[in-house]
């Protein structure tokens, strides 16, 4: 008897032993990674455990989480540009460890291209996002040698231009307003300035850029096609700084520095551009014209303490376009006000509150004025659970108050009018949940769904309409009634299977809904394109995507290759009946028809990220096309924003420490447009007649920019640079508009004109840092 | 090198950047489509209908369409009257017996081989000129005749006349300058923006014109389906293709004929009252 029970209690030992083995205690490190020179946060820093499977990444406020088994460990903190730091820690509880990278000195051998780990463009289970290292900009030759994060971005494979010079932009075939922009979680609505030849982001406030053309993740929501995140600098909490730039169309500076030091920091930064003083100072513009734009970023954070912290952020924008007593003014201002909170060492909050508005204006002296615009107010709040290494869980909600100003015009003198269109409300709100899953050492995933709602409210009316756009019936709603309520579901995943330490397989789903529309009359986006809610006649658009990717690194991560394929499919996809006017035009609903589209593609992407010569190749192959009927007899028709070749060579050469060379060439067959197929005499005018909708292509687009950029001797203090560049070297006149018109020269025969915009465009660029 | 030089440098340099857009006249092809038919014509009170009809052309060609000849053109008041357009030549058929009348409502049809096509409108009341007088304006900044900073007197039409304010009405307003129709675009008034007790003050603010110069003003009532393809029309007159065509809407298409998808242009009633006037 007692020998079985000694035989028990060692099988009950030997029962428990693995058990107790394999419930090995897990603690967690947590804490922060900065720049030791600046204090900014490090986004997308790896934390890790080398010769293991233990690792993660810093989130956008530079914050991680790792939890592994209890055990003594070296865990190395790196990211790309500084140098690794390598803490030895034995885990017998949970810690928090902030980590301060000290940036690595210019290499010539090693000049990194990325701010991601080395190896990610396969490792990880994102695929089409695009991170952008804001310093790349420094070498980009772009127009007029303004730095422009748009503008590089439209360099990358699935996102082309809308035309020549804008910052307009069309992701894997969507238009213009099916792109989120966000500058530090507020929505831009107008991102140009200029009528579009600049974007708004002054690249010396920015930090860090994310472009997700797919397999967006589910705390993104709201647009179609795309989200662009763009993150502001924190400014720096070691020691004041400052720098900037004087150009020839105009110039910048950015003052940042500390509060309280390491706790508390701020930066400002403002442009200004001067184009029409040049002008006045030649001649070529009246003294009372005017053509100009500014903006100003500011932001202040204050870390409270290692588990709180809070951001205060803004921006402001104007341009200014007039002559004599007629003008026209547009602009965008945001607001953040954002709190971070730790819960513990694995619960990460982030509570914030947005403000964006978008107007425009229009005048002619006292006598006839014009506006519209959109305003938001928003509260956001989202979690990070780090649950395990294996499973990293995001959570959160968002709700929107949209209001929109459609139009009001007055006119005096001229004549008496005035059309003052209703204003319009909506609740916009999300509910997301996902999780990014580590399934084992080849397989990742991140898999989640989103569930939006979207209130049209009063006060306004709803109207029905006949086939003639005629109102028949017309309903009163009060202030705060909801008039019309539309729910989706909107799932996410992507997944990476890994085929070898070089390579993975990478597959995403997304499904999309866009609540907002963009009423415009051209292709490229202009300050006077109007945004609408969706309502009982204007229905949500819902885009499916469905995205296949191979991914290879070659030579030790110094290369990266990847070949994606996509298919959308997009419901609700809307445009005009032949001859709407979509200004002021109170009954716009009535003439907007809708149906379905789909777009498809193959991305190719070959980028160098180290050496003297870094840089990339893109190309894509792609079709967006419509079906609405209504619209070309009812047939498949080839979208306004479809392009069928889009190319990009982008390469930077480092001569020397301070000497180095950029150049782009950029290809692309020309956009679906409608020419005439004939012409006919009426009331003595020749007019041309159309047959099929968007049945002709603009001419191929190619050009090729080149930027020197030089640096002054290094000194302590006070550093420069200079920057030649030369747009459109070999002075190709691209096509930015095609007419059709009578002969001047010739009675009785017709005639296609070609404007082109922008010859070899010289530029110089003068910038300092202290 | 001085400090001179460099502002010069960027003075170049910035004007090297304003003046680098250029237009230039390009070879372009285009499709060729099977010609469509062209109907051009009117009814306007106490005047027989008119009618012109012919096709339409390659888009580069320098002839105009042919003609279509041959066809059987008929017109057809609310009261049953029937009157056959007699072809006269160039694509020109001209009625004889009916003539246009206050609120009647004309069918007007024709034929091509086994294919009828048809067009209805009405005529409505004419409006009274009841007053033009001209403002003065002052024009600064460049434009015909004075370069920067330099002004020109020139003066803009005010006109008045009546509106039946019971219904929505539809104007055409053409005026001539010394005998000359001057139109850059059609000038079109809805009532609705702006009658005021029924009256239309209306300055078309963007034609000036001269001391003594002899100012004709024709006023046109005319119906919605003319109203509109006048407006649409003006978007075609404007052209241009491309990201910012001159145009109101977002696509360039064909003005909405009252005669069906299957054909370009407008049989239109209309009525009108005229007045003439001198600039002092």
């Amino acid at each position: 008897m007692q020998k079985n029970i000694r035989i028990l209690r060692m099988l009950l030992v030997l029962a428990f032993i693995p058990g107790t083995i394999l419930a090995q205690e897990k603690y967690t490190i947590s804490g922060s990674i900065t720049d030791d020179d600046t204090g900014e946060d490090l986004f997308g820093a790896s934390v890790y455990v080398a010769g293991t499977s233990f690792g993660a990444t810093t989130n956008v406020y530079g914050f991680y989480s790792l939890t592994i088994p209890e055990g003594t460990y070296e865990i190395t903190t790196s990211y790309v540009g500084f140098e690794d730091i390598v803490l030895k820690l034995t885990l017998n509880q949970d810690i928090s460890k902030n980590v301060k990278l000290i940036p690595s000195g210019t290499m010539l051998q090693e000049v990194e291209v990325s701010s991601v780990r080395s190896d990610n463009n396969v490792s990880s289970s994102e695929m089409s996002v695009e991170r952008i290292d804001i310093k790349q900009l420094e070498t980009i030759p772009v127009l007029l040698g303004e730095k422009d994060v748009l503008k590089t971005i439209q360099l990358m494979p699935g996102i082309s231009t809308a035309s020549e010079g804008s910052s307009g932009f069309s992701v894997r075939g969507g238009s213009t307003d099916q792109n989120l922009i966000l500058l530090d979680g507020a929505p831009v609505y107008s991102a140009s300035h200029l009528m579009g030849f600049f974007s708004v982001f002054n690249s010396d406030a920015l930090k860090n850029m994310s472009v997700y053309k797919g397999g967006i993740p589910a705390n993104y929501g709201g647009r179609a096609s795309s989200v662009v995140d763009i993150g502001m600098k924190d400014g720096n909490n070691k020691h004041f700084a400052a720098s900037g730039g004087i150009g020839l169309i105009s110039s910048r500076l950015a003052i940042e520095g500390p509060i309280v030091k390491d706790k508390a920091s701020f930066i400002v930064s403002g442009r200004r551009s001067y184009a029409d003083i040049v002008a006045k100072g030649i001649n070529v513009l009246d003294s009372d014209a005017s053509l100009y734009f500014y903006d100003l970023n500011a932001k202040v954070n204050y870390k409270l303490n290692d588990k709180n912290r809070l951001f205060l952020s803004g921006y402001f924008g104007q341009d200014s376009f007039g002559f004599g007593d007629m003008g026209m003014g547009w602009g965008n201002t945001t607001g953040t006000l954002r709190y971070n909170h730790l819960f513990s060492s694995k619960l990460f909050s982030n509570t914030t509150l947005l403000y964006s508005n978008y107007n425009y204006g229009f005048n002619i002296g006292s006598d006839a004025s014009m506006s519209s615009g959109i305003e938001d107010f928003s509260f956001k709040q989202d979690f990070t659970y780090f649950l395990n290494p294996k499973n990293k869980i995001k959570t959160g909600f968002i709700s929107t108050y949209h209001i929109f100003n459609p139009g009001e015009l007055t006119m005096e003198g001229i004549a008496d009018i005035e059309i003052i269109l209703d204003k319009k409300q909506a609740l916009e709100s999300a509910v997301y949940v996902s999780n990014e899953h580590n399934i084992s050492n080849r397989i990742s995933a991140e898999y989640g769904i989103r569930l939006s709602m979207f209130n049209q409210l009063g006060e306004g009316w709803s109207k029905s309409y006949n086939d003639n756009n005629i109102v028949v019936d017309s309903t009163y709603f009060a202030s705060g009634d909801i008039m019309q309520t539309y729910i989706n579901y909107e799932p996410r995943a992507s997944v990476m299977f890994r085929l070898d330490s070089n390579s993975s397989v990478k597959a995403s789903y997304n499904r999309m809904a866009q609540y907002l529309h963009l009423l415009s009359n051209s292709t490229s986006g202009q300050p006077t394109d109007t945004w609408m809610p969706s309502s009982v006649n204007l229905k949500p658009q819902v885009v499916n995507q469905v995205a296949l990717g191979y991914f290879r690194n070659f030579d030790d991560n110094r290369y990266e290759f990847s070949v994606e394929t996509y298919y959308k499919s997009m419901t609700n996809v809307a445009d005009y009946e032949d001859g709407t006017d979509v200004m002021l035009n109170e009954n716009i609903e009535a003439s907007v028809l809708s149906g379905i589209g789909r777009s498809y593609g193959l991305e190719f992407y070959l980028k160098k990220k180290y050496g003297r010569l870094n840089g990339w190749i893109s190309y894509t192959l792609a079709r967006t096309e419509n079906q609405i009927d209504g619209i070309n007899n009812d047939l498949w028709y080839a979208s306004k924003l479809d392009k069928t070749h889009d190319f990009s060579i982008v390469l930077s050469y480092q001569f020397t420490e301070r000497l180095s060379l950029s150049t782009a060439w950029i290809y692309y067959t020309g956009n679906a447009v409608t020419f005439p197929s004939g012409r006919y005499e009426f009331d003595g005018n020749i007019i041309p007649y159309y047959t099929e909708r968007n049945g002709y292509r603009m001419p191929d687009y190619h050009r090729l920019d080149l930027n020197l950029h030089l640096d002054g001797k290094k000194k302590k203090r006070f550093n420069s640079s200079w920057d030649f560049s030369l747009y459109n070297v070999y002075n190709r006149h691209n096509a930015y508009t095609i007419s059709f018109q009578e002969s001047e020269s010739v009675s009785g025969n017709t005639e296609a004109v070609q404007l082109s915009l922008f010859g070899i465009v010289p530029s110089v660029t003068w910038n300092f840092k202290f | 090198m001085k400090k001179t030089s460099y502002i010069n440098i960027i003075i170049v340099l910035g004007i090297t950047m304003l003046l680098m857009s250029c237009e230039e006249i390009i070879d372009i092809e285009l499709n060729s489509e099977n010609p469509v038919i062209v109907a051009e014509g009117y009814i306007e009170l106490d005047s027989v209908a008119k009618l012109k009809l012919s096709y339409s052309s390659d888009y580069f060609t320098n002839s105009s369409g042919a003609y279509l000849e041959n066809s059987s053109v008929i017109i057809i008041d609310d009261l049953g009257n029937v009157d056959t357009l007699l072809y006269m030549g160039e694509g020109n058929y001209l009625g004889e017996n009916i003539t246009g009348a206050l609120n009647r409502t004309y069918r007007i049809t024709f034929t091509e081989a086994d294919k009828v096509f048809e067009a209805n409108t009405k005529i409505f009341p004419p409006s009274e000129i009841l007053d033009i007088s001209f403002e003065e304006s002052q024009m600064v900044g460049p434009g015909p005749g004075h370069g920067p900073g330099q002004s020109s007197a020139s003066y803009i039409i005010n006109m008045k006349f009546t509106d039946n304010t019971s219904l929505t009405n539809y104007y055409l307003i053409d005026v001539f300058v010394n005998g000359n129709l001057d139109r850059n675009s059609y000038t079109l008034v809805e009532s609705s923006s702006y009658s005021n007790n029924g009256v239309v003050e209306y300055k078309p603010f963007r034609a000036s014109y001269k001391i003594d110069e002899e100012i004709r003003v024709v006023v046109y009532s005319i119906d919605e389906a003319s109203h509109r393809f006048y407006s649409q029309m003006n978007d075609a007159l404007g052209g241009g293709i491309g990201p910012e065509a001159m145009s109101g809407s977002s696509t360039p298409y064909n003005p909405t004929s009252n005669f069906g998808p299957e054909v370009v242009g407008l049989f239109s009633g209309r009525s009108f009252d005229e007045s003439s006037v001198v600039v002092e």
